[in-house]
C-alpha cells in the first residue's frame, strides 16, 4: 500500500439515506438521535435496537376486563407454554413465549390443551411493544 | 471512474505516476523491472534520491494507493537498461 492507509474513511453525512459506500451503510454518529431512529445506517439501526428494545412500554391484554377463559382445544400460534395444576390451584404463573414481532392488529389466537379435555384456563396476554412493526 | 492509464518508467529514474491522489491502485506491467516506490504530499518536491524508497510490488502485481490527503506516487525503475511500466486506475 501506497500512503497512510486514510483513503475512504470519510464518514457517511447525517443521516444520508445512500447506499453506494460502506460508509453510507456504516453510517454517522450523528445519525438520527435516539428520540427518533433512523434505519438507514447501521448506527442507526444499532440505536433503534437498543433504544426501542430496553425502553418500550409493556402491555397486559387485557388490562382491566377479566381474563380470557380458553377452553380445551388443539391450536396455539407462535409458540406453547406448559404448566401443572392440582386439585386446587395452578402453578404457573407468566409464562413467557417468545417470536418475531407481529404486525400490529394481528389477531392472536390461543387454545388450551388439557389431559382431561375439559379444563379451562383464564389468561391475559403481556405483550412487548415496538414502534414498527 | 476513469480508465486505466499506462505509465513508463525510464531506467534508473524517479517516475511520478499520480499526481494528487487519495485512492487508486497501481498494476505492474513485468516482473522482471525491479521497483521502488515513495510518495510525497502533493505540493512537495519530487524525490532525488533513494532515501525514503522502498520496493514496491513485493506482496503481488498491485500496490494500492488509499491516504487521507492528497499525495503524489513515485516509482523508481532500478533496472539500467531496461525501461518499464505500470497501469494506473485512479
Amino acid at each position: 500500500m501506497i500512503g497512510d492507509g486514510g483513503g475512504n474513511k470519510a464518514v457517511a453525512i447525517e443521516d444520508s439515506v445512500l447506499n453506494n459506500t460502506v460508509n453510507d451503510v456504516i453510517g454517522n454518529k450523528n445519525d438520527t438521535t435516539l428520540s427518533a431512529p433512523g434505519m438507514d445506517s447501521l448506527y442507526g439501526i444499532a440505536a433503534f435496537m437498543a433504544y426501542y428494545h430496553v425502553h418500550s412500554p409493556s402491555v397486559v391484554y387485557p388490562r382491566d376486563a377479566d381474563p380470557i377463559v380458553l377452553t380445551a382445544g388443539v391450536e396455539v400460534l407462535w409458540g406453547e407454554a406448559a404448566f401443572n395444576r392440582d386439585t386446587n390451584q395452578v402453578r404457573g404463573s407468566q409464562i413467557p413465549i417468545q417470536g418475531a414481532p407481529v404486525p400490529s392488529g394481528t389477531r392472536i389466537s390461543a387454545a388450551l390443551l388439557s389431559g382431561t379435555g375439559s379444563d379451562t384456563a383464564a389468561i391475559k396476554i403481556y405483550t412487548h411493544e415496538y414502534p414498527i412493526s | 471512474m476513469a480508465n486505466p492509464v499506462i505509465v513508463a518508467l525510464p531506467v534508473s529514474a524517479w517516475t511520478k505516476v499520480a499526481t494528487s491522489v487519495t485512492a487508486g491502485t497501481i498494476y505492474t506491467k513485468q516482473t522482471t523491472v525491479k521497483l521502488s516506490q515513495t510518495r510525497r504530499m502533493t505540493g512537495n518536491a519530487a524525490p532525488t534520491d533513494q532515501s525514503d524508497a522502498v520496493r514496491a510490488f513485493v506482496d503481488g502485481g498491485s500496490e494500492t494507493i488509499s491516504a487521507s490527503a492528497p499525495i503524489d506516487v513515485y516509482l523508481y525503475n532500478h533496472n539500467a537498461t531496461k525501461a518499464g511500466s505500470v497501469r494506473v486506475d485512479l
